[in-house]
């Protein structure tokens, strides 16, 4: 842990409204009865007293539909510029930003990194706010993603007593802190020691929740019980609101098309609960039953993925858990499996 | 931004040839795959339907263009039936893992395919032929359901010319087929090759590729040597959109050349066993 | 345990037991929520449960279990989509027994991100006329003869439909969770072609939903599975209602009421004819 610093309320508050002047600050804001994340106009609009959003801020980072390419007339093909832009992502959640660090190693591995997601980390700046009211569906406990502090982040907000403590956690964190230095100072021993009580009260809460441990997931390859996902997968609408609600479900679909005489194509979310998502030409379908789907989904979240890219392709935030409209629940498969 | 690698690169159709009522062999160029390996697949944009993997089906020792085989089956394959010579298409590639040329140095090699499965078979034959003497005894094994569906009939004298033998068979004889009618496996005992040295490299449909490995095994063909190339959908070829992810492995990273303790393990749905 | 649900449960029982139906779709708990439940062995009854939790629309799993004997749990709503699915050969009548339960109203469920802790009824149970389903092989009287709480008028209705439809996500919870969507590959899902563009232009997906709207018009029983179901709270059963109620001044005809009465739009009468 690098060295920790310490906010005001009042520094925060200071600091929000310079940043919202000079940049684009995106953050947790409550409309239409819930909380999500928007460009802010003014700092007084951000609702930093938040639970969660109910969506998660993958959209920043692999928006739902983009352009990978076009090729005009006569002009041959050329790359779409990159949606990098310039953004402070303000208030996200440890488990959220942890699916970050995921969708890195599994976006950005070699021989072929995706060079939109890329250009999107590299130009937004990912400031974690530390959670001290869990909810109740959440279990980042057993992905190790919080609740204090996450992966994917430059910089950690963690609130105590009169203010914040700050943890720099990459060069875009400490640029940030650098840039605004007079707002910050040393954490001292009395910061320190609420920090350890919190995070020790936090740990101790989550732990008591969902008792699984992540490495023995990878069991569910061998000892699919087939009864238990049968069960549920009967009650599954194959609707696709966990996967684009869930911080890393990244599997996408591309689509060609025409427009003003340009040929275009696009990649968007797609969700492997869909009937056509192995489904060939021919017709031959190796997922074919709506049970292998959904076996699927569950094998590669917590074992496939581990596997290929060694990391765990769930984060704890429950918002499938809350969102599924006919209950599936991750955690009874941890609770069996982990 | 890093190199985009879902851009094409362009190129235009040099030749149509009919292999069968349903099937078409398609020369492009310029070869922007030099040096690739047999059995590997390569991404083609038919312009106005989208994308679709395709085995490279000519020999990497060919410079100047690539080869693929395609059967009409759905939108991008119908659309590409309908192209003609000078119509521009995109290639992306060259992508997997294809056959391990690396361990056949010296040793027999059977090869066995099933219908249009053929096809990435006929980029390792012509390269091996290319360097004959480097290998030991080569046989291929290859049957269709008709007489009439058997690809690249007209090259099968060139490559029994160069040290191939060749062992045909389909399913179901036509009038003045004289060869071998049954199915592949039927057809496996055949070839006089050291079997528990050889490398085996087959494709063809599933359900060929669950009977063929099954037979190999009770020949005496050693399971190490034994690799198999199988399908997927995919929309990416780089491992990023998660189609073709089956078990931890995906077909386009670790595929579509499989070997057979690999297919062990891959989830039921895409396991031959 | 209150009362309907010990009556629930015993028909239920009762019915695995003598094996009259293969299962018994209905609602378990699930947490502090419920969740539909298949109850295929007699034991299996104890788990049912029936509260103001129970807003999904049971009915909309009827048709994968065409010609197999399954007993549902209904309330009012759900008991007039199983009528009209009966009406458009979707379900058969024969081999669905139908246990009616008296509702006064369900929560829309709490969901992931709320800012606001405050159940209240779901807005579309205050438009409700059906408490009981208009058909029922066994009938469950609700313990609380009152309805549930209701607010009074919930203020002035934004009629901006097409903010409301930019947040739309196009993830297919409302099409999936209803009864009456059973297009096997529904137009406006995935890409090839996408026939609604999400993000080129938002307007094209306010189409689809204006096109599905069209499409529930006359069958949709507002029974508001779709809304409870939207991650994003488009008050969905609202534009239904508004077309039903038009439907219902043309046609005098209202979804799910009678297994006797034709769905208007299967009804050809010469120009003339009364």
């Amino acid at each position: 842990m690098s060295r920790m610093l310490f906010i005001s309320e009042e520094g925060l508050k200071l600091l929000l409204e310079e940043l919202v002047s000079s940049k684009t600050v995106i953050a947790p804001v409550e409309a239409d009865g819930y909380f999500d994340f928007k460009t802010l106009r003014h700092a007084g609009e951000a609702s930093l007293n938040y639970s969660n959003t109910r969506l998660p801020p993958k959209r920043f980072f692999l928006p739902q539909r983009e352009v990978v390419f076009k090729h005009g007339p006569g002009a041959g093909f050329s790359q779409e510029p990159g949606y990098g832009f310039e953004a402070v992502l303000f208030g996200v959640r440890p488990c959220d930003a942890s699916a970050l660090s995921i969708l890195d190693s599994i976006l950005l591995k070699p021989p072929n990194p995706d060079p939109f997601y890329e250009s999107r980390r590299r130009s937004i700046t990912v400031v974690s706010l530390s959670c001290t009211r869990p909810m109740e569906e959440c279990f980042c406990n057993v992905f190790e993603t919080g609740p204090i502090r996450g992966s994917g982040e430059d910089l950690t907000l963690t609130r105590i007593g009169g203010g914040f403590l700050v943890e720099a956690r990459s060069s875009k964190g400490w640029v940030l802190v650098n840039g605004f230095e007079s707002l910050f100072r040393n954490a001292d021993v009395e910061h320190m020691q609420e920090y350890s009580e919190l995070s020790r009260r936090l740990t101790e809460e989550m732990g008591s929740r969902v008792k699984a441990v992540k490495e023995r997931l990878v069991r569910l390859e061998e000892t699919l019980d087939e009864g238990f996902f049968q069960q549920a997968a009967q009650r599954c609408v194959e609707c696709s609101l966990c996967s684009f609600a869930c911080p890393v479900c990244y599997c996408f679909d591309t689509e060609d098309y025409f427009e003003k005489n340009c040929y275009f194509r696009a990649k968007g979310w797609d969700t492997c609960l869909s009937q056509s998502f192995t489904r060939m030409a021919s017709g031959l379908d190796p997922r074919a039953s709506r049970v292998d789907r959904f076996c699927h989904r569950f094998c590669h979240k917590l074992s496939r993925i581990p596997l290929a890219f060694n990391a765990y392709g769930c984060v704890g935030c429950g918002r499938c858990v809350s969102l599924c409209p006919a209950g599936i629940d991750i955690r009874e498969v941890l609770r069996r499996w982990g | 931004m890093g190199l985009n690698p879902y851009v094409p690169k362009p190129a235009r159709i040099i030749r149509v040839k009919d292999e069968t009522p349903d099937t078409k062999t398609f020369t492009v160029g310029p070869n922007h795959f030099q040096g690739f390996t047999p059995g590997q697949f390569a991404m083609l944009t038919v312009y106005g339907v989208g994308e679709a993997p395709f085995s490279i089906c000519s020999s990497p020792l060919d410079k100047d263009c690539l080869q693929f085989s395609i059967r009409r089956m759905g939108s991008v394959t119908s659309m590409i039936h309908e192209a003609s010579v000078g119509d521009e298409v995109g290639l992306r590639g060259p992508y997997g893992r294809g056959w391990p040329l690396e361990r056949m140095r010296g040793r027999d090699i059977l090869i066995v395919g099933g219908g249009i499965g053929l096809a990435p078979l006929r980029s390792l034959v012509l390269y091996l032929i290319g360097e004959r003497d480097r290998y030991g005894e080569i046989a291929v094994c290859y049957g269709a359901r008709t007489p009439s569906l058997l690809m690249y009939r007209d090259e099968f004298d060139d490559w029994t010319g160069r040290g191939v033998s060749l062992h045909l068979t389909v399913d179901v004889g036509e009038e003045g087929w004289r060869g071998s009618v049954g199915v592949v496996t039927t057809i496996l005992g055949e070839p006089r090759l050291d079997k528990a040295g050889a490398i085996v490299c087959t494709c063809g449909p599933p359900v060929m590729i669950r009977f063929v490995l099954r037979r190999l095994v009770e020949l005496g063909y050693s399971k190490e040597n034994i690799y198999a190339s199988l399908e997927s959908r995919m929309r990416c070829g780089v491992g990023k959109c998660g189609h073709c992810h089956f078990g931890g492995k995906h077909v386009c990273l670790d595929g579509p050349v499989f070997q057979y303790g690999e297919m062990t393990s891959l989830p039921r749905g895409i396991s031959p066993f | 345990m209150n009362r309907s649900e010990a009556e629930l449960r015993s028909i239920a029982r009762s019915l695995l037991e003598k094996g009259v139906v293969e299962l018994v779709i209905g609602y378990e708990s699930s947490g502090k929520s419920v969740r539909p439940f298949f109850a295929s062995r007699p034991e299996e009854a104890e788990r049912l449960v029936w509260n103001p939790e129970c807003w999904f629309n049971l009915a909309r799993y009827l048709r994968a279990f065409k010609g197999r004997r399954v007993a549902i749990v209904a309330k009012g709503c759900d008991g007039r989509s199983v009528v009209e699915l009966v009406k458009e050969n979707q379900v058969d009548k024969g081999s669905v027994v139908v246990i009616a339960v008296e509702c006064n109203g369900v929560f829309k469920p709490a969901k992931y991100g709320s800012s606001g802790s405050a159940r209240r009824v779901a807005d579309y149970c205050e438009r409700c006329t059906t408490r009981v389903s208009p058909v029922a092989d066994y009938l469950v009287r609700s313990d609380n003869q009152g309805s549930l709480k209701r607010t009074s008028g919930s203020g002035e209705f934004s009629k901006d439909w097409l903010s409301m439809f930019q947040r739309c996500l196009k993830c297919m919870a409302c099409v999936k969770s209803c009864p009456f969507c059973y297009c096997t590959e529904c137009s406006i899902e995935g890409f090839k072609p996408e026939l609604v563009h999400r993000l080129r232009d938002t307007r094209e997906l306010f189409t689809f939903h204006l096109t599905r709207a069209l499409h529930m018009a006359g069958r949709c029983v507002e029974c508001g599975a779709c809304e409870s179901a939207c991650p994003v709270e488009i008050p969905l059963t609202r534009l239904y209602h508004e077309l039903n109620e038009w439907f219902r001044e043309k046609y005098s005809y209202i979804p799910g009421r009678s297994f006797e009465e034709p769905p208007p739009p299967l009804v050809f009468k010469e120009a003339g004819e009364g």
